[in-house]
Protein backbone atom coordinates (compact mmCIF):
# COMPACT_ATOMS: atom_id res chain seq x y z
CA UNK A 1 0.00 0.00 0.00
CA UNK A 2 1.47 3.65 -1.58
CA UNK A 3 0.72 7.28 -0.40
CA UNK A 4 1.45 9.45 -3.54
CA UNK A 5 0.63 12.57 -4.52
CA UNK A 6 0.18 14.16 -7.47
CA UNK A 7 1.95 17.40 -7.24
CA UNK A 8 0.22 19.43 -10.13
CA UNK A 9 -2.74 19.44 -8.23
CA UNK A 10 -1.49 19.43 -3.96
CA UNK A 11 -1.79 23.54 -3.01
CA UNK A 12 -0.10 22.95 0.40
CA UNK A 13 -3.67 23.07 2.17
CA UNK A 14 -1.80 21.46 4.65
CA UNK A 15 -5.17 19.05 5.84
CA UNK A 16 -3.35 16.04 5.12
CA UNK A 17 -0.80 17.23 7.70
CA UNK A 18 -2.80 18.27 10.24
CA UNK A 19 -4.52 14.91 10.77
CA UNK A 20 -1.83 12.55 9.97
CA UNK A 21 1.61 14.28 10.56
CA UNK A 22 3.71 11.02 10.94
CA UNK A 23 2.83 10.44 7.58
CA UNK A 24 2.29 14.14 5.98
CA UNK A 25 4.46 17.15 6.26
CA UNK A 26 5.08 20.06 4.44
CA UNK A 27 8.36 21.47 4.02
CA UNK A 28 9.56 25.18 4.44
CA UNK A 29 8.89 25.46 0.55
CA UNK A 30 5.24 24.54 0.79
CA UNK A 31 6.03 21.11 -0.78
CA UNK A 32 4.04 18.27 0.87
CA UNK A 33 6.54 15.50 1.85
CA UNK A 34 5.39 11.85 2.45
CA UNK A 35 7.57 10.78 5.38
CA UNK A 36 6.32 7.30 5.23
CA UNK A 37 5.27 6.39 1.80
CA UNK A 38 3.91 2.96 3.17
CA UNK A 39 2.16 3.82 6.13
CA UNK A 40 2.09 0.94 8.80
CA UNK A 41 -1.23 -0.80 9.55
CA UNK A 42 -2.01 1.41 12.69
CA UNK A 43 -1.94 4.26 10.84
CA UNK A 44 -3.78 3.19 7.53
CA UNK A 45 -7.44 4.24 8.81
CA UNK A 46 -6.30 7.53 9.24
CA UNK A 47 -4.37 8.06 6.01
CA UNK A 48 -7.59 6.45 4.15
CA UNK A 49 -9.28 9.51 5.63
CA UNK A 50 -6.13 12.43 5.04
CA UNK A 51 -6.53 10.83 1.10
CA UNK A 52 -10.68 11.40 1.05
CA UNK A 53 -10.29 14.73 2.86
CA UNK A 54 -7.81 16.05 0.42
CA UNK A 55 -9.49 19.34 -1.07
CA UNK A 56 -7.78 19.45 -3.86
CA UNK A 57 -8.07 15.11 -4.50
CA UNK A 58 -4.42 15.29 -4.97
CA UNK A 59 -3.60 12.80 -2.61
CA UNK A 60 -3.85 8.94 -3.62
CA UNK A 61 -3.68 5.15 -1.74
CA UNK A 62 -2.67 2.72 -4.27
CA UNK A 63 -3.69 -0.50 -2.67
CA UNK B 1 -38.82 19.42 -28.08
CA UNK B 2 -41.04 17.17 -26.27
CA UNK B 3 -38.64 15.59 -22.85
CA UNK B 4 -40.22 12.65 -21.35
CA UNK B 5 -39.03 11.80 -17.32
CA UNK B 6 -36.60 9.87 -16.30
CA UNK B 7 -38.69 7.19 -14.72
CA UNK B 8 -35.45 5.26 -12.83
CA UNK B 9 -35.18 8.01 -10.05
CA UNK B 10 -37.45 9.87 -7.41
CA UNK B 11 -39.26 13.14 -9.85
CA UNK B 12 -39.45 16.15 -7.01
CA UNK B 13 -41.57 19.54 -7.82
CA UNK B 14 -38.89 20.66 -5.24
CA UNK B 15 -37.76 24.32 -6.37
CA UNK B 16 -34.27 25.39 -4.86
CA UNK B 17 -34.54 29.12 -6.17
CA UNK B 18 -38.24 29.36 -4.74
CA UNK B 19 -38.78 31.75 -1.86
CA UNK B 20 -40.09 28.44 0.01
CA UNK B 21 -36.58 26.96 -0.09
CA UNK B 22 -34.51 29.88 0.26
CA UNK B 23 -36.32 30.74 3.75
CA UNK B 24 -36.05 27.57 5.13
CA UNK B 25 -33.73 25.24 3.35
CA UNK B 26 -33.14 22.28 5.56
CA UNK B 27 -36.38 20.62 5.59
CA UNK B 28 -35.75 20.47 1.73
CA UNK B 29 -32.45 19.06 2.06
CA UNK B 30 -33.89 16.27 4.36
CA UNK B 31 -36.03 15.49 1.39
CA UNK B 32 -33.49 15.51 -1.08
CA UNK B 33 -31.11 13.17 0.78
CA UNK B 34 -33.78 10.81 1.45
CA UNK B 35 -35.01 10.74 -1.92
CA UNK B 36 -32.51 8.99 -3.07
CA UNK B 37 -28.51 9.55 -3.77
CA UNK B 38 -29.47 11.26 -6.98
CA UNK B 39 -32.80 12.81 -8.02
CA UNK B 40 -34.49 14.64 -10.75
CA UNK B 41 -36.07 18.03 -10.39
CA UNK B 42 -38.99 18.57 -12.75
CA UNK B 43 -38.94 21.84 -12.64
CA UNK B 44 -35.63 22.86 -14.25
CA UNK B 45 -35.28 19.48 -15.92
CA UNK B 46 -32.11 19.02 -13.78
CA UNK B 47 -30.46 15.92 -11.97
CA UNK B 48 -29.73 16.84 -7.82
CA UNK B 49 -27.69 15.28 -5.84
CA UNK B 50 -27.88 15.91 -1.68
CA UNK B 51 -26.02 13.21 -0.10
CA UNK B 52 -22.12 13.86 1.15
CA UNK B 53 -20.94 10.47 -0.63
CA UNK B 54 -22.45 11.87 -4.27
CA UNK B 55 -21.44 15.34 -4.53
CA UNK B 56 -17.99 14.97 -2.98
CA UNK B 57 -17.23 12.00 -5.80
CA UNK B 58 -18.77 14.14 -8.05
CA UNK B 59 -16.94 17.33 -7.39
CA UNK B 60 -13.86 15.23 -7.69
CA UNK B 61 -14.75 13.77 -11.18
CA UNK B 62 -14.28 16.72 -13.10
CA UNK B 63 -13.78 14.38 -16.66
CA UNK B 64 -17.40 13.31 -15.80
CA UNK B 65 -19.00 16.47 -14.59
CA UNK B 66 -17.94 19.43 -16.35
CA UNK B 67 -17.79 22.96 -14.94
CA UNK B 68 -17.16 24.49 -18.81
CA UNK B 69 -21.53 24.55 -19.26
CA UNK B 70 -21.03 27.02 -16.26
CA UNK B 71 -22.15 25.79 -12.88
CA UNK B 72 -25.47 27.85 -12.24
CA UNK B 73 -28.47 26.58 -13.98
CA UNK B 74 -27.59 28.45 -17.65
CA UNK B 75 -26.01 25.08 -19.99
CA UNK B 76 -23.69 27.57 -21.92
CA UNK B 77 -23.51 24.48 -24.38
CA UNK B 78 -27.21 25.71 -25.19
CA UNK B 79 -27.50 29.26 -23.62
CA UNK B 80 -25.68 32.63 -23.69
CA UNK B 81 -24.38 33.50 -20.17
CA UNK B 82 -25.06 36.61 -18.97
CA UNK B 83 -20.94 37.37 -19.01
CA UNK B 84 -18.05 35.91 -20.69
CA UNK B 85 -17.65 32.82 -18.69
CA UNK B 86 -14.64 32.54 -15.82
CA UNK B 87 -11.54 31.28 -16.59
CA UNK B 88 -11.66 29.19 -13.07
CA UNK B 89 -14.86 28.46 -12.09
CA UNK B 90 -16.38 27.76 -15.68
CA UNK B 91 -13.75 26.52 -17.51
CA UNK B 92 -12.12 22.23 -17.32
CA UNK B 93 -8.67 20.83 -18.36
CA UNK B 94 -6.74 21.35 -19.58
CA UNK B 95 -7.52 25.49 -19.78
CA UNK B 96 -8.08 25.70 -16.30
CA UNK B 97 -5.18 23.93 -15.39
CA UNK B 98 -2.66 26.37 -17.09
CA UNK B 99 -4.87 29.41 -15.30
CA UNK B 100 -5.36 28.20 -11.69
CA UNK B 101 -1.88 27.47 -11.31
CA UNK B 102 -0.78 31.16 -11.49
CA UNK B 103 -3.82 31.72 -9.11
CA UNK B 104 -2.77 28.99 -6.59
CA UNK B 105 0.90 30.47 -6.42
CA UNK B 106 -0.54 33.32 -5.83
CA UNK B 107 -2.82 32.58 -3.01
CA UNK B 108 -1.58 29.70 -1.58
CA UNK B 109 -1.59 29.72 2.24
CA UNK B 110 1.64 30.55 2.82
CA UNK B 111 1.59 33.59 0.13
CA UNK B 112 -1.49 34.50 1.63
CA UNK B 113 0.63 34.68 5.71
CA UNK B 114 1.98 37.47 4.30
CA UNK B 115 -1.33 39.76 4.18
CA UNK B 116 -1.70 38.93 7.99
CA UNK B 117 0.12 41.83 9.93
CA UNK B 118 -2.38 44.24 7.56
CA UNK B 119 -5.31 42.02 8.60
CA UNK B 120 -4.32 42.13 12.11
CA UNK B 121 -4.02 45.64 12.17
CA UNK B 122 -7.36 46.52 10.45
CA UNK B 123 -9.40 43.94 12.43
CA UNK B 124 -8.04 45.13 15.20
CA UNK B 125 -9.34 48.99 14.18
CA UNK B 126 -12.72 47.18 13.43
CA UNK B 127 -14.11 45.64 16.41
CA UNK B 128 -12.64 48.04 19.05
CA UNK B 129 -14.81 50.39 17.25
CA UNK B 130 -17.91 48.12 17.25
CA UNK B 131 -17.45 47.30 20.51
CA UNK B 132 -16.99 50.91 21.90
CA UNK B 133 -20.55 51.41 19.95
CA UNK B 134 -22.21 47.88 22.15
CA UNK B 135 -24.97 47.49 19.79
CA UNK B 136 -24.40 47.25 15.53
CA UNK B 137 -25.06 45.45 12.98
CA UNK B 138 -23.01 42.24 12.34
CA UNK B 139 -23.51 42.35 8.68
CA UNK B 140 -22.99 45.94 7.69
CA UNK B 141 -20.29 46.84 9.91
CA UNK B 142 -18.49 43.62 10.60
CA UNK B 143 -19.11 40.91 7.99
CA UNK B 144 -19.27 43.42 5.16
CA UNK B 145 -16.77 46.02 6.46
CA UNK B 146 -14.13 43.92 7.09
CA UNK B 147 -13.59 42.00 4.07
CA UNK B 148 -14.61 45.10 1.89
CA UNK B 149 -11.48 46.95 3.74
CA UNK B 150 -8.68 43.68 3.53
CA UNK B 151 -9.71 42.30 0.66
CA UNK B 152 -9.63 45.07 -2.45
CA UNK B 153 -6.83 46.16 -0.37
CA UNK B 154 -4.96 42.77 -1.06
CA UNK B 155 -6.03 42.72 -4.13
CA UNK B 156 -4.84 45.93 -5.15
CA UNK B 157 -8.66 48.22 -5.43
CA UNK B 158 -8.58 51.95 -5.21
CA UNK B 159 -10.57 52.64 -1.51
CA UNK B 160 -13.14 54.38 -4.05
CA UNK B 161 -16.27 52.66 -4.93
CA UNK B 162 -15.91 49.24 -3.42
CA UNK B 163 -19.65 49.55 -2.66
CA UNK B 164 -19.76 47.80 -6.12
CA UNK B 165 -18.18 44.98 -5.01
CA UNK B 166 -21.42 43.91 -3.36
CA UNK B 167 -23.82 44.98 -6.24
CA UNK B 168 -21.58 43.08 -8.72
CA UNK B 169 -21.50 39.92 -5.95
CA UNK B 170 -25.75 40.04 -6.13
CA UNK B 171 -25.18 40.12 -10.12
CA UNK B 172 -22.80 37.22 -10.04
CA UNK B 173 -24.48 34.56 -7.37
CA UNK B 174 -27.58 35.13 -8.04
CA UNK B 175 -26.86 35.23 -11.93
CA UNK B 176 -26.12 30.96 -11.14
CA UNK B 177 -30.34 30.42 -11.00
CA UNK B 178 -32.54 31.14 -13.17
CA UNK B 179 -34.13 34.21 -14.69
CA UNK B 180 -36.96 34.92 -11.78
CA UNK B 181 -36.75 38.21 -9.94
CA UNK B 182 -33.49 37.68 -7.96
CA UNK B 183 -31.55 37.11 -10.93
CA UNK B 184 -33.47 40.46 -12.49
CA UNK B 185 -33.74 42.43 -9.53
CA UNK B 186 -29.26 41.90 -9.26
CA UNK B 187 -28.98 42.76 -12.63
CA UNK B 188 -31.10 45.96 -12.38
CA UNK B 189 -27.77 48.09 -11.48
CA UNK B 190 -26.03 46.92 -14.68
CA UNK B 191 -23.76 48.57 -17.01
CA UNK B 192 -22.30 51.03 -14.48
CA UNK B 193 -21.48 48.40 -12.40
CA UNK B 194 -20.20 45.80 -14.75
CA UNK B 195 -17.94 49.04 -15.94
CA UNK B 196 -16.56 50.15 -12.79
CA UNK B 197 -15.74 46.14 -12.49
CA UNK B 198 -13.94 45.90 -16.08
CA UNK B 199 -11.99 49.49 -14.88
CA UNK B 200 -10.52 47.88 -11.70
CA UNK B 201 -9.43 44.38 -13.63
CA UNK B 202 -6.98 46.57 -15.71
CA UNK B 203 -3.24 46.75 -15.26
CA UNK B 204 -3.52 50.31 -14.78
CA UNK B 205 -6.06 50.31 -12.15
CA UNK B 206 -4.19 47.80 -9.91
CA UNK B 207 -1.82 49.02 -6.83
CA UNK B 208 2.19 47.21 -7.62
CA UNK B 209 2.52 43.95 -5.20
CA UNK B 210 -0.93 43.06 -5.28
CA UNK B 211 -2.63 39.77 -6.17
CA UNK B 212 -4.14 41.80 -8.85
CA UNK B 213 -0.81 42.76 -10.40
CA UNK B 214 0.04 39.30 -9.62
CA UNK B 215 -2.00 38.49 -12.28
CA UNK B 216 -0.22 40.68 -14.73
CA UNK B 217 3.02 39.42 -13.48
CA UNK B 218 2.24 36.08 -15.27
CA UNK B 219 1.33 37.57 -18.43
CA UNK B 220 4.87 39.34 -18.43
CA UNK B 221 6.19 36.19 -18.24
CA UNK B 222 4.57 35.01 -21.06
CA UNK B 223 1.92 32.29 -19.03
CA UNK B 224 -1.26 34.27 -19.82
CA UNK B 225 -2.40 36.76 -21.98
CA UNK B 226 -3.76 40.37 -20.93
CA UNK B 227 -7.40 39.70 -21.47
CA UNK B 228 -7.22 36.31 -19.63
CA UNK B 229 -4.94 38.44 -16.29
CA UNK B 230 -7.89 40.73 -16.38
CA UNK B 231 -10.66 37.75 -16.24
CA UNK B 232 -8.36 36.70 -13.17
CA UNK B 233 -9.28 39.37 -11.78
CA UNK B 234 -12.67 39.41 -12.03
CA UNK B 235 -12.93 36.16 -10.42
CA UNK B 236 -11.19 37.50 -7.42
CA UNK B 237 -13.47 40.56 -7.12
CA UNK B 238 -16.16 38.19 -7.73
CA UNK B 239 -15.51 35.13 -5.60
CA UNK B 240 -13.99 36.96 -2.92
CA UNK B 241 -16.34 39.25 -0.89
CA UNK B 242 -19.92 38.36 -0.89
CA UNK B 243 -19.00 34.23 0.21
CA UNK B 244 -16.63 35.83 2.82
CA UNK B 245 -19.36 38.22 4.29
CA UNK B 246 -21.89 35.78 4.35
CA UNK B 247 -19.67 33.14 5.58
CA UNK B 248 -18.37 35.37 8.59
CA UNK B 249 -21.98 37.09 9.23
CA UNK B 250 -23.36 33.04 10.02
CA UNK B 251 -20.48 32.33 12.38
CA UNK B 252 -21.56 35.94 14.14
CA UNK B 253 -24.97 34.17 14.01
CA UNK B 254 -24.08 31.03 15.37
CA UNK B 255 -21.41 32.29 18.34
CA UNK B 256 -24.58 35.08 19.27
CA UNK B 257 -27.13 32.16 19.60
CA UNK B 258 -25.11 29.67 21.07
CA UNK B 259 -23.48 31.46 24.62
CA UNK B 260 -21.84 27.83 25.17
CA UNK B 261 -20.05 27.91 22.05
CA UNK B 262 -18.88 31.65 22.60
CA UNK B 263 -17.58 31.03 25.49
CA UNK B 264 -15.25 28.29 24.51
CA UNK B 265 -14.42 30.13 21.99
CA UNK B 266 -13.47 33.24 24.80
CA UNK B 267 -11.74 30.42 26.73
CA UNK B 268 -9.59 29.31 23.74
CA UNK B 269 -9.36 31.31 21.04
CA UNK B 270 -7.34 28.80 18.62
CA UNK B 271 -10.97 27.57 18.51
CA UNK B 272 -11.21 30.67 15.75
CA UNK B 273 -10.59 28.68 13.17
CA UNK B 274 -12.50 25.70 13.84
CA UNK B 275 -15.68 27.38 14.46
CA UNK B 276 -14.63 29.35 11.07
CA UNK B 277 -14.96 25.71 9.28
CA UNK B 278 -18.23 24.20 11.30
CA UNK B 279 -19.90 27.54 10.44
CA UNK B 280 -19.03 26.41 6.62
CA UNK B 281 -20.14 22.64 6.88
CA UNK B 282 -23.56 24.34 9.73
CA UNK B 283 -24.21 27.17 7.00
CA UNK B 284 -22.84 26.85 4.06
CA UNK B 285 -22.71 30.09 2.38
CA UNK B 286 -22.47 28.95 -1.44
CA UNK B 287 -25.76 26.05 -0.97
CA UNK B 288 -25.49 24.87 -4.30
CA UNK B 289 -23.41 24.81 -7.45
CA UNK B 290 -23.90 22.55 -10.91
CA UNK B 291 -22.38 20.68 -13.22
CA UNK B 292 -23.10 19.10 -16.56
CA UNK B 293 -22.29 15.62 -17.72
CA UNK B 294 -19.75 15.06 -20.68
CA UNK B 295 -21.09 11.14 -21.06
CA UNK B 296 -23.19 8.91 -19.76
CA UNK B 297 -22.57 8.71 -15.68
CA UNK B 298 -23.69 6.17 -13.54
CA UNK B 299 -24.90 7.37 -10.24
CA UNK B 300 -26.02 4.42 -8.23
CA UNK B 301 -28.07 2.77 -9.98
CA UNK B 302 -29.26 5.31 -12.00
CA UNK B 303 -27.56 6.51 -15.16
CA UNK B 304 -27.61 10.21 -16.46
CA UNK B 305 -27.44 10.92 -19.44
CA UNK B 306 -24.58 12.87 -21.50
CA UNK B 307 -25.75 16.86 -21.36
CA UNK B 308 -27.29 17.04 -18.43
CA UNK B 309 -27.03 19.24 -15.53
CA UNK B 310 -26.57 18.18 -12.26
CA UNK B 311 -27.18 20.10 -8.95
CA UNK B 312 -24.75 19.55 -5.95
CA UNK B 313 -26.07 20.86 -2.69
CA UNK B 314 -23.46 21.17 -1.00
CA UNK B 315 -25.10 23.07 1.78
CA UNK B 316 -27.54 19.16 2.19
CA UNK B 317 -24.17 16.94 1.60
CA UNK B 318 -22.62 18.99 5.09
CA UNK B 319 -25.73 18.31 6.83
CA UNK B 320 -25.53 14.62 5.53
CA UNK B 321 -25.97 11.88 8.94
CA UNK B 322 -24.47 9.53 6.61
CA UNK B 323 -21.53 11.17 6.69
CA UNK B 324 -21.74 13.29 9.84
CA UNK B 325 -22.79 12.47 13.30
CA UNK B 326 -25.52 14.35 14.36
CA UNK B 327 -25.35 16.88 11.70
CA UNK B 328 -27.49 19.69 12.81
CA UNK B 329 -25.72 20.17 15.86
CA UNK B 330 -23.04 22.94 15.56
CA UNK B 331 -20.07 22.39 17.87
CA UNK B 332 -16.95 24.30 16.86
CA UNK B 333 -15.01 21.62 18.68
CA UNK B 334 -15.92 19.36 16.11
CA UNK B 335 -12.46 19.76 13.95
CA UNK B 336 -13.96 19.18 10.76
CA UNK B 337 -11.98 19.36 7.57
CA UNK B 338 -13.85 17.60 5.06
CA UNK B 339 -17.04 19.93 4.53
CA UNK B 340 -17.79 20.80 0.76
CA UNK B 341 -18.48 24.73 1.27
CA UNK B 342 -15.21 25.68 -0.64
CA UNK B 343 -15.87 22.69 -3.10
CA UNK B 344 -13.78 19.65 -3.51
CA UNK B 345 -10.76 18.73 -6.54
CA UNK B 346 -9.37 20.94 -8.99
CA UNK B 347 -12.01 23.42 -8.39
CA UNK B 348 -11.56 23.91 -4.73
CA UNK B 349 -12.08 27.74 -3.71
CA UNK B 350 -8.52 29.03 -4.94
CA UNK B 351 -9.42 32.06 -1.98
CA UNK B 352 -10.03 29.54 0.55
CA UNK B 353 -6.57 30.41 2.54
CA UNK B 354 -7.32 34.26 2.06
CA UNK B 355 -11.05 33.47 3.61
CA UNK B 356 -10.13 31.47 6.46
CA UNK B 357 -7.27 34.10 7.29
CA UNK B 358 -10.23 36.73 7.46
CA UNK B 359 -12.05 34.51 9.61
CA UNK B 360 -9.38 33.85 11.41
CA UNK B 361 -8.01 37.20 12.54
CA UNK B 362 -11.68 38.71 13.02
CA UNK B 363 -12.85 35.96 15.44
CA UNK B 364 -9.88 36.60 17.17
CA UNK B 365 -9.86 40.14 17.85
CA UNK B 366 -13.56 39.93 18.89
CA UNK B 367 -12.72 36.82 21.57
CA UNK B 368 -10.10 38.86 22.80
CA UNK B 369 -12.40 41.94 22.84
CA UNK B 370 -15.82 40.78 23.88
CA UNK B 371 -17.00 39.11 26.99
CA UNK B 372 -20.40 38.83 26.05
CA UNK B 373 -22.09 38.66 22.39
CA UNK B 374 -25.74 38.02 21.80
CA UNK B 375 -28.69 39.08 19.45
CA UNK B 376 -30.19 42.68 19.74
CA UNK B 377 -33.43 42.26 17.68
CA UNK B 378 -33.92 38.96 15.16
CA UNK B 379 -31.90 38.54 12.46
CA UNK B 380 -32.80 39.49 8.47
CA UNK B 381 -32.16 36.72 6.09
CA UNK B 382 -31.54 37.81 2.60
CA UNK B 383 -32.51 35.67 -0.47
CA UNK B 384 -30.11 34.93 -2.87
CA UNK B 385 -30.39 32.40 -5.58
CA UNK B 386 -27.43 30.62 -4.65
CA UNK B 387 -26.07 32.03 -1.53
CA UNK B 388 -27.14 31.35 2.59
CA UNK B 389 -27.31 35.06 2.89
CA UNK B 390 -28.10 37.62 5.95
CA UNK B 391 -29.23 41.14 5.28
CA UNK B 392 -29.14 42.13 9.19
CA UNK B 393 -27.90 40.93 12.21
CA UNK B 394 -28.28 43.00 15.63
CA UNK B 395 -25.70 42.54 17.82
CA UNK B 396 -25.14 44.01 21.22
CA UNK B 397 -21.46 43.43 22.74
CA UNK B 398 -20.21 44.15 26.35
CA UNK B 399 -16.37 44.36 26.50
CA UNK B 400 -14.13 42.32 27.62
Amino acid sequence: MEVVVDRDQCEANGVCESLVPEVFQLDDEDVLRIRRPEPPPELVDRVRHAVRSCPKAALELRE
Amino acid sequence: MTYSLPTDVPVLDIDPFGEDFQRGPDLFYERLRDAGPVVFLERYRVWAMARFAEVHAALRDHESFSSAAGVGLTNFWKEEPWRPPSLLLEADPPEHTRVRRITTRAMSPRAIEGLRPEFERQAEDLVTTVVARAEFDGVTELAQAYPLRVFPDAVGVGPHGRENLLLYGDMVFNGFGPRNQLFEEAMAPGAPVRDWIAEQCRRASLAPGGLGAGMYAAVDRGEITEDEAGLLVRSLLSAGIDTTVHAIAWTLHMLATQPGQWAALRDDPTLARPAFEETLRYASPVQLFLRATTREVRVADTVIPAGEKVVCFLAAANRDPREYDDPDRFDIRRRTVSHLAFGSGIHACVGAAIARLEAEILLTALARHVRTLELAGPPRPRRNNVLKALARLPLRVRAA
